[in-house]
């Protein structure tokens, strides 16, 4: 049984999580209601010309003004602009999309959440612990060349987006090195096949390897290697020395463990920022997820599919961050305990 | 009186540069390398705004600029796009950067020098801001306003995810700040609020307020890239962005047109490079214990 | 019999520091000569920064960048005529060999040298089974049992650092430094961070454990009245040199060196109202110790001779040895 006030804490992050999801809604309302009126009758009309010749359907591009209308509060009273338009946000619920119709948004968008989910897992959770590694054994080598020239690389490394690293990639890997295909991948209908498996493996190489290099030996690597030259000076640190302990041991339970806490709160803060990063590279790459997905809705006009998408974004970061604050303290003694 | 002690400080600060390490010299060279071929795009000649200028069986001449970089698929000398693509991509990071970084030094001084309600409810708007990931946001407001775009309103669409982060640093800053002993000291002397905040708390903020400055320009040069991936920054002009934008569009890495594609995305490259370094730079200058003595 | 535990034979040693491209050596340990018996509590005083904890890292051969030995010996007398010098083996051979076994250590500043984020059980299975091979449920089981004969409750070995008192986690470090049954423990200023009340508790429980289990004790400290707690014998540190060994008797009832009647002379004493003197000026560079005695700046008896001659450590007396070139002129 969990103890008191890990189960108050519980409660307290999931509130939480319930009122950034609304006040991050409540800001989009507001600002999409403060765009120009003008603006707005525009991309409808814009809208409604591709969608109303192909719907050829009254009723359905009656529907649709109904959802613009909502979402850019310009019907009814503020309360019921407000009201509708977080109805629509929170259900996800922005009718059928243009570019896959008559497929509605809610369809597309959970085809490709999964594609997403499993690039951004993947190599999220390997920059990490591939960077935080390096960064704690290197700084046991500090002064040293290879430290040297980690550290130079990771700087040169750092500031760089992933979805520009991504071109570096594609350049060497599609046209040096022609080792992966760039093309739109088709999948095996049979989902058990190994051909599956190489299909799957092959369309998220190059993205994951642009997220993980710039993740592990930039982000991850220079903050590990600063919060471990830290820790090296520590007593408690020096203390593990003057026992004799092995080299190995020092190294998992006096500096791996208590860089990684603090770096998963780092990770948590961070992770709007990296499932952006994410988003773009995959348009390089034509990964088949919520990225292109993007891309494609954006070139073909696709309002009410970019909101989805959008909607989608600012609930699953919410709800991963929220995710990873609920595992911290099972992972922290120090709190599970107090 | 303010504003004096604002001048001296940024005075004392530029003096120090000259004490400044490898690191800021190094970024301070890059870019200033980068501005100058920049300025060049003043000289643009204005058949550059045509597309289709030198058609690809007529290649630019070997004694004309256009040769140094060669053409693009539209028919456009990459070497004048170049020099226009830096020039307006830093625009549009000044823009953000001068936005941005100065609303979240307001709301972050305010936020740590009142404390209390107005605290909690700037924390609260800056908190939710924050958990918004911000790329998905730019990416629908750009789309909304692409028919009205242009180089200051695609810096405002930035600011608008890049602002919080400033409020928050500055806000921890102050309140570090006003726990100082100066800061007291002017308090219980009888000092006004305004008086305390130009005197006392805004020339420590000066420095972080520098390097925040450039961190923004950093952010907000890769977010123009980002947006124009998608074709949602200014594709008439000459941007970073767009360069890339027309790169993707005519598969020019497929084709290995390399001359079209390494300038861009090198430019691009070293441009973060000298701004983080020229940004780290001034923190290790600020707070030596950054700099480790081997 | 040979009641020698410890003799350190003209040890040097100090710290190669880089500042602004010229390589500076802080000579912090400068010819250091002192026996150390079996069973006795022997004390090192003096100011802060002469030296003390660099002379005890010497010793005990946790010798890293940037400290070096410059030259010396410290050996450790294994039987009746058998020394090992423990700076002449390599850095893992003492780690196995003489650490914990020979030589334990009670750290400088207790409240932060458990690791946060392990339990106070995981400290001694560390210790446990590293020097002594002893594997998990046993060490479990005789953990248990050590902590409870020390006094200690035994529910302290699931709690994790933070949740304990700075004396508790003070006696946590005592523990682990005996448990092993070292023949000789280090103590750098084991107090310092306490509160008085504490520290006096802690201090009387040190002196109790050690009569009990006859081992030989160096405590370093700048606190002249742990020393007169707790050691027997004491050495009076300057700059990096022993200035003075003797008895304790001797060190507070008839100090011989003037740094040390200077030194006894600024504590206040029980009755006594007048005003105390303190030490004028300020310790010497390290980097430039000045020449000659390397007191003769601040001392009160300085005369020509010791601006040019560095004295040697001499027996003054019978078990009282100084280093001041005007001692019998006094
Ligand atoms: N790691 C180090 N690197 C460089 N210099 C050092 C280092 N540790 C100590 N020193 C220097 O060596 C000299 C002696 O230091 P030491 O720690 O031995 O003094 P101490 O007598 O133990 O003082 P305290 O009572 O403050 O602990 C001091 O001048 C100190 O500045
Ligand atoms: S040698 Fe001279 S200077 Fe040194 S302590 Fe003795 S009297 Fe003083
Ligand atoms: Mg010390």
């Amino acid at each position: 049984m969990l103890p008191k006030h890990l189960i108050k804490y519980f409660l307290f992050r999931i509130l939480i999580l319930l009122a950034t999801i609304f006040t991050a809604f409540t800001i989009t309302f507001v600002i999409l209601k403060i765009m120009p009126i003008d603006i707005v009758n525009n991309i409808i009309a814009r809208s409604m010309a591709v969608t109303g010749a192909a719907l050829g359907d009254p009723e359905a591009v009656r529907r649709m003004y109904e959802i613009y209308y909502e979402i850019f509060g310009l019907k009814g009273t503020f309360i019921e602009q407000y009201v509708s338009f977080l109805n629509r946000f929170l259900t996800m619920d922005f009718g059928i999309s243009i570019l896959a119709r008559p497929a509605t948004v809610q369809e597309v968008i959970s085809y490709r959440l999964p594609w997403t989910v499993a690039l951004l897992v993947f190599s999220t959770i390997l920059s990490w612990v591939i960077g935080n590694i390096i960064g704690a054994v290197v700084s046991l080598f500090e002064g040293s060349k290879l430290s040297n020239i980690l550290q130079s690389l990771a700087i040169i490394l750092y500031p760089i987006p992933y979805y520009v690293f991504a071109l570096v990639l594609i350049y060497i890997f599609g046209y040096i090195i022609p080792l992966f295909s760039l093309t739109p991948i088709r999948l095996p209908s049979n989902i058990f096949s190994l051909e599956f498996i190489i299909t799957v493996f092959r369309a998220m190489t190059l993205p994951a390897l642009s997220i993980i290099v710039i993740g592990a030996l930039g982000w991850w690597f220079l903050s590990s290697r600063a919060m471990a030259l830290n820790i090296i000076s520590e007593d408690f640190y020096l203390y593990g020395e003057i026992r004799g302990l092995p080299k190995l041991h020092l190294l998992k339970k006096y500096l791996l463990k208590n860089i990684l806490l603090p770096q998963i709160t780092a990770l948590s803060i961070n992770l709007g920022t990296i499932f952006g990063g994410a988003l773009l590279t995959e348009i390089l790459f034509n990964y088949p997820g919520l990225g292109t997905l993007l891309y494609q809705a954006v070139n073909a006009g696709d309002y009410p599919l970019v909101l989805g998408i959008v909607s989608m974004s600012i609930i699953g970061v919410a709800v991963a961050t929220c995710i990873m604050d609920l595992l911290y303290p099972l992972i922290d003694p120090r709190i599970r305990y107090r | 009186m303010g504003v004096r002690l604002v001048v001296q400080g940024l005075f004392k600060n530029i003096i120090k540069t000259r004490k400044m390490g490898l690191k800021f010299k190094a970024g301070a060279t890059i870019f200033f390398v980068i501005m100058i071929f920049g300025l060049l795009s003043f000289l643009t000649p204005h058949y550059h705004s045509y597309w289709y200028h030198f058609p690809q069986a007529h290649p630019p001449s070997l004694q004309s600029v256009d040769f140094i970089f060669g053409t693009t698929s539209n028919g456009r000398s990459v070497f004048w796009s170049l020099t226009n693509a830096i020039v307006n991509s830093l625009i549009i990071a000044v823009v953000t950067s001068m936005l941005a970084c100065h609303i979240g030094l307001i709301i972050g001084i305010l936020s740590g020098i009142k404390g209390g309600v107005i605290d909690k409810i700037m924390m609260f708007l800056t908190d939710s801001f924050i958990a918004i990931p911000g790329l998905p946001l730019t990416i629908m407001l750009a789309m909304i306003l692409k028919p009205i775009i242009n180089l200051f309103l695609l810096g405002v669409i930035i600011s608008i995810i890049s602002w919080p982060w400033s409020a928050r640093m500055i806000r921890a800053i102050t309140l570090s700040l006003r726990e100082k002993d100066f800061v007291i000291f002017a308090k219980f002397s009888g000092m006004s609020t305004w008086k305390i905040i130009f005197s006392e708390i805004f020339p420590h903020i000066l420095g972080f307020h520098a390097t925040n400055i450039i961190n923004t320009m950093l952010g907000a040069i890769g977010a123009e890239v980002g947006l124009a991936f998608l074709g949602l920054s200014i594709i008439e002009m000459d941007t970073l962005g767009t360069m890339i934008y027309w790169i993707q569009r005519y598969g020019a890495i497929l084709q290995n047109m390399w001359w079209w594609v390494v300038p861009p995305i090198a430019t691009l490259i070293l441009l973060f490079l000298s701004l983080y370094l020229v940004s780290t730079g001034i923190q290790e200058f600020l707070n030596p214990r950054l700099r480790r003595v081997k | 019999m040979n009641d020698e535990v410890l003799r350190i034979k003209n040890l040097s040693g100090g710290y190669l520091v880089k500042r602004d491209n010229t390589l500076d050596y802080i000579d912090a340990v400068n010819d250091v000569n002192i026996i150390i018996k079996r069973d006795e509590v022997f004390g090192i005083a003096g100011e802060s920064g002469c030296g003390k904890s660099t002379l005890l890292k010497l010793l005990y051969g946790y010798v890293k960048s940037p400290l070096i030995i410059k030259k010396g010996e410290v050996l450790l007398s294994e039987s009746t005529n058998y020394y090992l010098n423990i700076l002449s083996l390599k850095n893992e051979e003492v780690k196995k060999k003489i650490w914990w076994k020979y030589i334990s250590w009670i750290p400088q500043n207790s409240m932060n040298v458990l690791n946060p984020t392990i339990r106070i059980k995981d400290h001694f299975l560390e210790i446990l089974r590293m020097h002594m091979k002893i594997e998990r449920d046993e060490a479990h089981k005789l953990i248990v049992e050590y902590l409870g004969l020390l006094g200690l409750s035994k529910d302290i070995v699931n709690a994790f650092p933070h949740q304990l008192s700075g004396g508790m986690r003070q006696r946590i470090i005592i523990a682990l430094a005996l448990i092993t049954r070292p023949k000789i423990v280090l103590a750098d200023e084991p107090t310092t961070a306490l509160d008085v009340v504490v520290q006096r508790g802690i201090l009387q429980w040190l002196g109790y454990k050690q009569r009990e289990l006859k081992n030989t004790m160096i405590i370093v400290s700048h606190d002249l009245s742990i020393h007169a707690m707790l050691s027997k014998r004491i050495g009076i540190m300057y700059a990096g040199k022993i200035v003075e060994i003797s008895r304790s008797e001797n060190i507070f009832e008839k100090p011989l060196h003037p740094y040390t009647q200077l030194l006894l002379s600024s504590l206040p004493r029980l009755g006594d109202k007048s005003l105390r003197i303190g030490i004028t000026g300020s310790p010497p560079d390290l980097i430039r110790p000045p020449l000659g005695c390397r007191f003769h700046p601040r001392c009160p008896y300085c005369i020509e001779r010791c601006i040019i001659e560095e004295p040697d450590l001499t027996e003054a007396e019978k078990d009282h040895f100084i280093a001041c070139s005007r001692i019998e002129k006094r």
